[in-house]
């Protein structure tokens, strides 16, 4: 799998993270896979403990990890947060602004669409309607906030 | 109406820039058509029977003269001179080529216009009442609200990758124009105790393959949280809706299966989790958008017009054309003017470059340069002085977009089917126009009085054949059309699903018993009534006698 950050490919990535129910048996660990069906009830009471949560999208179309995401930010989850699965670069944005860190995709998917897709993708927009959907790199402004500064 | 400040045409002009960038990269094949198809449709872009077809947003049906005009442009320069009204009060295209797309978006940048999410499972154009900002029975004009939603809504980074489209419809009257229980989320205008105005939202309504009229989610909501509470929705509905079958990835199924009560209760659940002041926006937003719906500058005239009187009572033409195509306006001294866009032998929802550039020319000269789209596939021009109608008529009669039909047998709502439709399984056009040219004579129309048919030919329904008086289901059994007909559908706040009457009809069939059914209700009805009023009070029975000759 290939990791992209901040529009910048961080290279090969292999290794799975532990699923929640293996993560909620053992004691041990900062890491966990949540797939997009996740009842968050049953992370919250271990939540201060993660450093790193992958969300895996099954398909790019399948955009139920943007609302996970969201909420686990709501819930006060402040570590790495990843978006794993066929995503395109068109989504990178929408991963980006509801608090993805980064995404993970297959290789296959980033031979058709290199790292120059990837960055071109983060920087399409910096003007949105949504309030709540704060990105920092590169700094977005929200259009209503703007309108009155 | 709203005019686009610096924002909104920067972000139109991303928007179109990116969607010319997946165009290129989609020629490259850096992106496979299996990816460029729902970032094509989130733009409009379908690919259809015959050639590609691009859908263009006219958020809540209102434009303006200049718009139109470069409707038309583009009719003429990218088209074969035509364009189609929707029933989401939009327009598209039928014949465009997909290296011209870009330069069509750029061209409706140039006017404040895009193409935005008029297709794909997005929120879609938020439809509202034509008549908006105009009507008698109005509390408020839904539009500044329709504009905050659309704004709120486009290019979503959370709800646009959703189970299924999401329409969204908003009526400010207390008779609905707007077939709001007939959408995902149905917004009303209502007053609470306290003679504050906010809404009412219904949830859960849809046509398609499963109709079902929306039920109350909330009964009251102000309008500074209409917005996180809208998010609350649509949270649970992309977290949870079904992705296993796309026949029942809708809302109204998610809604039906998990229970009113309980999905109330989910959405009640989030929302008491939202910051509402992080996602509302602050009440000088509200405020500028409002400005933008302000009421136009009426002229104070009086009620009654000598010239128009006199023309009603020389030409018989003009007179028939005022009692089915104008709409009591709230000033005295105005009306509305419902031009039809369903000429005999015309396809419905249909207008020629010329006409709309006539159609421009009348909004600029007699209704403050402004003009609606209705979902009923037909234009307005809202704010009319009497005095000018008759002038105005005479203008249509030489467009030839006089036809005196508004609401009448022959004002048929009907979706492309065969002739354009990649999905139908029957012809529609052919069959509203068999209709009209039946029931073709003005008085036997006007005799029949207000009548809803509606055509869809295929079971996706969008010609609304659920909410029809008369439904018309085209379907193709073992290489035959076949036309199932339904009873009793209603759009109005009085919506209901119209019931199936048996076994359907061939083409040829169809025609003679709509006709069989037409001539039971004028032989039974009551005085004063319709048609969806006799049989409400009859029942089915005495149609089916007449259609299968069980009687």
């Amino acid at each position: 799998m290939v990791l992209i950050r901040n529009g910048v490919e961080l290279g090969h990535v292999s290794g799975e993270l532990p699923d929640l129910e293996t993560y909620l048996a053992g004691n041990e660990g900062d890491s966990v896979l949540l797939s997009p069906d996740v009842d968050l009830e049953t992370l919250k009471p271990r939540l201060s403990g993660l450093a790193l949560i992958e969300v895996s999208f099954p398909s790019f179309t399948d955009g139920r990890g943007f609302s996970v995401a969201k909420q686990l930010r709501r819930l006060g989850y402040e570590g790495e947060l990843i978006a794993t699965g066929p995503l395109i670069p068109d989504q990178y944005l929408c991963a980006v602004q509801c608090g993805f860190d980064a995404v993970k995709i297959e290789q296959e998917c980033y031979v058709r669409q290199s790292e120059g897709e990837w960055n071109e993708a983060l920087h399409a927009f910096d003007l949105f309607y949504q309030r709540g959907y704060v990105r920092q790199n590169p700094v977005s402004r929200n259009i209503t906030e703007a309108r009155y500064e | 109406m709203y005019r686009y400040d610096e924002f909104d045409h920067t972000f139109v002009r991303a928007r179109s820039q990116q969607f010319k960038r997946q165009v290129e990269r989609r020629l490259d094949g850096s992106l496979s058509e299996e990816q460029f198809r729902p970032l094509r449709l989130m733009n409009g872009l379908y690919l259809q029977l015959h050639a590609y077809m691009l859908r263009v947003a006219i958020p809540y049906g209102t434009f303006s003269g200049k718009q139109m005009r470069q409707l038309a442009m583009i009719a003429d320069k990218y088209d074969r001179g035509y364009g189609h009204f929707t029933t989401r009060q939009n327009i598209q295209y039928n014949w465009p080529d997909l290296v011209d797309v870009p330069a069509i978006l750029e061209d409706l940048a140039d006017v404040e216009m895009h193409a935005i999410q008029t297709s794909g499972n997005c929120i879609r154009n938020t439809t509202s009442d034509p008549w908006a900002g105009a009507a008698i029975d109005e509390i408020e004009d839904p539009r500044p609200i329709a504009e905050l939603i659309r704004q709120w809504s486009s290019l979503h980074p959370e709800f646009t990758y959703l189970p299924r489209k999401f329409k969204i419809a908003i009526t400010g009257a207390s008779n609905d124009r707007a077939a709001i229980r007939a959408h995902d989320i149905g917004l009303q205008i209502v007053q609470n105790d306290a003679g504050e105005n906010g809404l009412q939202v219904y949830v859960g309504g849809g046509l398609g393959r499963t109709p079902i009229i929306g039920n109350v989610l909330r009964e009251f909501i102000s309008r500074h949280e209409l917005l996180p509470y809208l998010e609350a929705i649509m949270r649970v509905y992309n977290r949870y809706g079904r992705r296993d079958n796309k026949y029942k990835a809708r809302i109204k199924i998610l809604v039906q299966e998990t229970g009113l009560e309980k999905f109330r209760d989910e959405v009640e659940a989030e929302y008491a989790q939202l910051e509402p002041l992080d996602i509302a926006v602050p009440q000088e937003e509200l405020n500028r958008i409002a400005d933008y719906f302000s009421a136009p500058d009426y002229d104070d005239v009086s009620s009654s017009d000598e010239g128009y009187d006199k023309a009603v009572i020389l030409h018989s033409d003009f007179a028939g054309w005022v009692r089915s195509n104008l709409s009591e306006h709230k000033i005295s001294g105005y009306t509305i003017v419902n031009i039809s866009l369903k000429p005999l032998k015309g396809a419905p929802g249909d207008i020629s470059a010329d006409q709309m550039r006539v159609v421009a020319d009348l909004a600029q000269e007699y209704s403050f340069d402004e003009i609606r789209a209705t979902h009923e596939q037909n234009l307005v021009l809202a704010n009319v002085k009497k005095s000018d109608v008759y002038a105005l008529y005479q203008k249509l009669v030489v467009a030839e977009l006089a036809t005196g039909n508004i609401g009448l047998i022959s004002d048929i709502i009907c979706c492309p089917g065969m002739d354009y439709c990649a999905l139908a399984t029957a012809r529609s056009i052919p069959v509203g126009q068999a209709i009209s040219e039946r029931f073709s004579d003005p008085e036997r129309q006007r005799v029949i009085g207000e009548m809803k048919i509606k055509i869809s030919g295929c079971i996706n329904a969008c010609g609304h054949h659920h909410i029809g008086h008369i439904g018309i289901l085209g379907l193709e059994k073992a290489g035959v059309e076949t036309y199932q007909v339904k009873l009793g559908g209603d759009a109005t706040s009085t919506a209901e699903v119209g019931k199936v009457t048996g076994k359907g009809f061939s083409f040829d069939e169809l025609i003679d018993a709509i006709e069989r059914m037409i001539d039971l209700y004028l032989r039974e009805r009551d005085t004063g009534e319709r048609f969806l009023d006799t049989y409400r009070r009859i029942g089915m029975e005495p149609f089916k006698g007449v259609l299968y000759g069980t009687d």
